[in-house]
Parts: structure tokens; sequence; C-alpha cells
């Protein structure tokens, strides 16, 4: 697994997650990370995710519209935020063998919500 | 706990589903609440010239707005107003509120913030702005007014923004001011950077090296130049990245 090179562009996807998911995963991170046993890579890759974790609340805060109209037309909770990944990161986060199951189908899954 | 991608909604097609306001139902709400809206100052009235093309004209000092009732009709149509007595009061009220704001009123109540200064919004300076209900309206000198009471306005403004209540909170390594009345006002508290950084430091949050993300309207962020570039480069609203540096010499947009 390889960091993609400098300029070359990075697609990321939304996977809506409320707050509790959120530090769910959060924990999972640091957890992991406190462990010193992944990869460079992983290990870079996985620090991208918490910094996203936290830049995706705040980026719905100064930005609401877009999550705003997805959440009233799917009739989500105001504390669900696109959280957005790239490919890289969510598979270093799937590789993670401690990641709650709950996380790992909803990180996975297209059935939807749950 | 919630996390995944999203289901499928009857939820959009209702919206999409909402009706038409009707010129006959504007001119109804108008004539019963026009009265209500006078201030001193402020006239805002029906024009009808009997050629069945209504006019809503206001008027405050130097400044009027005039809009053809059936064309405001369609303009609350397509920003989805909803089609009752009192989702089209309030549209209205919210035109009325958007009025030009006259030179007297900037003077004595205009508020410094920042707006963008290009087209493609890749600039910001300051600019002043007047509050009405939560809309800040922004200010444009009247044609020939006197330079010097431009810049007093401006002076006056600046002051201002130096009183304008933020709420500030901190999320791990991000710093956010905003202004939970008045949204727009949120960009007034870079009038002090000072404050900011000693806000951030109480917080326990070393912004030596931080940017400043400025997105006119918006909260104010303030986060490690890597941190902020994920913020902004996840999403296709505009914003500028500035040191802490850069705040002193914003230009008036």
């Amino acid at each position: 697994m390889t960091r993609p090179p400098p300029g070359r562009l990075v697609v990321r996807l939304p996977h809506w997650m409320d707050a509790a998911a959120r530090h769910a995963l959060g924990a999972s991170l640091r957890s992991a990370l406190d462990g010193g046993e992944l990869h460079p890579v992983d290990a870079v890759q996985l620090e991208d995710v918490l910094t996203e974790l936290q830049v995706a609340g705040a980026r719905d805060m100064v930005w609401p519209e877009s999550g705003d109209r997805v959440r009233r037309a799917v009739g989500l909770a105001g504390d669900v935020v696109p959280v957005r990944l790239s490919a890289g990161e969510l598979a270093s986060v799937l590789g993670l063998a401690d990641l709650p199951e709950s996380l790992r189908a909803g990180l996975t899954t297209s059935a939807g919500v749950r | 706990m919630t996390v995944g991608p999203l289901p499928m909604s009857g939820g959009l097609a209702r919206r999409l589903r909402r009706g038409a306001v009707g010129a006959g139902a504007l001119l109804d709400v108008a004539r019963a609440v026009l009265p209500s809206l006078a201030a001193p100052g402020l006239r805002v009235v029906l024009v009808d010239h009997g050629d069945g093309d209504p006019l809503l004209l206001v008027e405050e000092e130097e400044r009027s707005a005039v809009v053809a009732v059936a064309d405001l009709a369609d303009e609350m149509t397509c920003a989805r107003v909803l089609p009752t007595a009192e989702g089209i009061a309030a549209a209205l009220r919210l035109w009325v509120d958007r009025r030009p704001v006259p030179d007297g009123v900037a003077a004595a109540a205009g508020t410094a913030v920042l707006d963008w200064c290009d087209a493609g919004q890749t600039r910001v300076g300051w600019t002043v702005v007047a509050v009405r209900g939560q809309q800040a309206l922004p200010w444009e000198p009247s044609p020939g007014v006197d330079p010097s009471a431009v810049h007093r306005t401006r002076s006056a403004a600046l002051g201002r923004a130096f009183e304008v209540p933020l709420d500030f909170g901190v999320d791990g390594p991000i710093a956010v001011w905003w202004n939970g009345d008045t949204p727009l006002l949120g960009t007034a508290g870079l009038v002090d950077p000072a404050r900011m950084r000693r806000d951030a430091a109480g917080a326990g949050l070393d912004t030596r090296n931080a940017l400043v993300v400025v997105s006119p309207g918006r909260p104010v962020v303030v986060a490690a130049p890597s941190i902020a570039r994920r913020l902004t480069e996840e999403t296709p609203e505009h914003s500028v990245m500035l040191p802490w540096s850069e705040l002193a010499d914003l230009p008036w947009a």
C-alpha cells in the first residue's frame, strides 16, 4: 500500500457518521497508533483519518448547507456528518484487527445507515 | 450509532412537490403585512398604476428599491417559499430587510466584516454591513459621497467590530469563532487577531504557525496548515487561508 504521489488527485468519499461513531472510530485509531506495531504507511493514513474525524465536524459547521440538505432529505440526525476518506485511508482503517464490527459494517456496507 | 452510506428516501420528492407562490396571494399578504413594517424613515408601499402589474416600493433616506409583485412572487417560488400566508409574509419581511443600506445607517450603526474582493472569490477585504434581524446587509457609499465621510464610517465600523460578541469553541486541534445571532458577523473578530490568539492559547492551542480559514459570512477557523488544507480541500465552497501576519493588511473590499 502506498500513498498517492504529490499532486495526484485524491478522491475522498463521504461516510455519514454520527458523533458516537466518530468517537468510537477515533478511539480505535488512537489505540492502534499507540500500539506502535503498524506499517509506517498505515500509521500515516490512520493519522490522516484522525485529522479527518476532527475536521469533519468543523467543516460541517462552517459550510452546513450541503449536509443539511442531505440530512433533511434522508431524515438523519443533526450530528450525522460526512467523514471523507480516500480508498487508502479506508483500507488502513478496515485493516485494523480490533475495529468494532459495527464500524466495519457501516464503512463497507451499501445497505444504508443503521 | 450511525455510520454508512445514505439510504434512499422520499423526503426530496416531498420537497419538490411544494407549490408556487401566486402574485395574487402575495398581493393579499402585502396589503395585510405592510402597515406593520412601518418604521421611522422607512416607507414600504404598493404602487398600482392600474395596469394590472402592481409594484412593491421600499424607500429609506436616499435609498430605494422596487420590484414587480409578479416578479417577487416568481422569486419566492424559486426560493421554495411555502405558499401559505405565514410563509409568504416571512419572505416578504425578508425582502424588506434586504433593502439597500443608507449612508446614515452605515455611519450610525455599521460594523466591519470580511467580504470577497473579487467575483472569483479568491481575495477577502473589509466591508461595512448593517444588521437587520439575522441578516447583515452590505453598505456601498452613495455616488458623490464625501470621501472623508466614507473614511469616518469605515473607521467607526472597525471600532464596532471589536465589540461584536463571538462564540468560541475548540475541537481537538481546531479553533472556531462564530456569531450565533447573526452568522454574517462571524468574521468581525478578525479585527482583533490578538484576542483570537488569546482565546486559542487559553484553550491550550499553539497557533504560532496556524492558518486562519476565512469564508465570508461563515465561522472562522484556525488550525495548523495541514489541518486547514484538509478542511478546505474537501468542500466546493470558496475560502482563503491566511497567516496571522496578513490580517493586519487586509484592504477594503
